[in-house]
């Protein structure tokens, strides 16, 4: 389980994308399926990585996720935020309207999920709590948004991530 | 029937929390009690196209479940949607759940659609769950995936120097440099791949050896060595092992 401290210190840990990120992070179409999806992991310097994955569904253009994966060393993996689209449905937040808090119900909105001990605590998902958001309309703008918001920084000496990792351990 | 009886009918065949609000042309999104295990609802849009009335999910109940490890083509996975689909009378249009609306049936619709995105739903619990039934499967498919260049053996055994099939490799990778790939679920596994590498190394043959686990916190840290000792390369969970054809490909 991570704290929220934890979760905090994650969230602003600053993390180094290769020059070629965005490319990277283009949706690719998934067979059998109406969306397309990318990811791109960022090692970390003490060990494990965080992984963004990006969906995007191409029936409907406000429904999207950008994530951002926390992949410790143990090879556990942990949901840490999401900046979801507004897909035409509502979001309950399950803890809150057990225990009480706000929000606890809205719908059809742009909307970011969090990961938060109290969720954890009581065995719900990680991500669970969301909260509506205005810092976003579209894919374009979420991926500025939660890159503006998570302390990504480009690599000032060009690394550019083949898509492979830890190739050097090899002949 | 306007929308207001259609709004009835939903709320007397499934449930009073039910609501509608238009949104686009001849489109209305249906608002349900009905959640995934985040917390986002099912996404229910009743919308009318070529005359027809029909419900669609837009494509989102797949999306929702891909977190890179939900993967619709694995085989107990697939029988399990598809029979959730066919017995409340779905179509999977190429990952698009739909369902026309016949005979004026806009409630027992929705009620047979909101039971089908609940079955699919649950198979996502026991994705993450990592049931051992679907893990080879993922395996397989993964593989198969990552290396449509290359020949891809299953269940390759050494034919002379290994008769009785005491030395299994889970996946073997041709044409080029051989590769020998292990899925390992758990500990037993786990340490019969190392000795198979070791016995292949003994044989003088010439290859590369990847382990990929289905959840390397659930193996022995002490079993886990002997493996990494014994082969060239860990990834620690299928979703790790999504750059495996990549990284073979740079050998």
């Amino acid at each position: 389980m991570l704290t929220d401290s934890e979760i905090a210190a994650l969230l602003l840990e600053p993390k180094t994308l290769p020059n070629n990120w965005k490319g990277r992070l283009k949706p690719r179409q998934k067979e059998q399926a109406q969306h397309g999806e990318r990811s791109l992991d960022i090692p970390r310097p003490d060990g494990g990585k965080f992984r963004i994955i990006v969906r995007q569904n191409y029936l409907n253009v406000f429904d999207f996720s950008m994530i951002l994966v926390f992949c410790a060393k143990d090879g556990k993996e942990y949901r840490l935020r999401r900046f979801n689209g507004r897909h035409p449905s509502g979001h309950t937040n399950r803890y809150e309207k057990k225990f009480g808090g706000q929000p606890v119900y809205f719908r059809n909105v742009f909307h970011i999920h969090t990961a938060t001990e109290r969720y954890q605590s009581v065995n719900l998902e990680i991500d669970g709590f969301a909260e509506p958001t205005a810092s976003y309309v579209d894919l374009k703008s979420a991926q500025e948004a939660f890159i503006a918001e998570h302390n990504f920084v480009e690599d000032a000496v060009g690394y550019s991530d083949p898509g492979l990792f830890d190739a050097e351990t090899l002949e | 029937m306007n929308q207001q009886e259609i709004l009835h009918e939903f709320r007397r065949k499934v449930c009073d929390q039910i609501e509608i609000e238009p949104e686009g042309l001849n489109r209305y999104v249906v608002y349900t009690p009905f959640q995934f295990d985040d917390g986002d609802h099912f996404v229910t849009v009743l919308k009318r196209q070529n005359g027809h009335w029909l419900l669609s999910d837009e494509g989102h109940t797949l999306m929702h479940l891909s977190y890179g490890e939900f993967n619709l083509e694995a085989q107990t996975r697939k029988n399990i949607i598809e029979t959730a689909l066919e017995g409340f009378g779905l179509d999977n249009a190429s990952g698009e759940l739909r369902m026309t609306i016949r005979d004026g049936q806009f409630g027992d619709s929705l009620f047979s659609f909101s039971q089908a995105l609940m079955k699919i739903s649950d198979t996502a619990y026991w994705t993450r769950d990592r049931v051992a039934s679907t893990f080879m499967e993922d395996f397989r498919l993964l593989m198969k995936e990552k290396f449509t260049e290359r020949e891809v053996r299953f269940d390759y055994q050494d034919a002379v120097r290994d008769v009785n099939g005491s030395y299994p490799v889970d996946c073997y990778v041709g044409n080029g440099r051989p590769v020998l790939i292990f899925g390992i679920l758990n500990d037993m596994k786990c340490v019969n791949s190392a000795l198979t590498i070791m016995k292949f190394k003994d044989w003088g043959s010439r290859f590369r050896s990847i382990g990929v686990f289905e959840d390397q916190t659930k193996v022995a840290a002490k079993n886990v060595a002997k493996f990494t000792d014994a082969s060239d390369k860990n990834f620690s969970s299928l979703v790790a092992a999504q750059d495996i054809g990549d990284y073979v490909g740079a050998l």
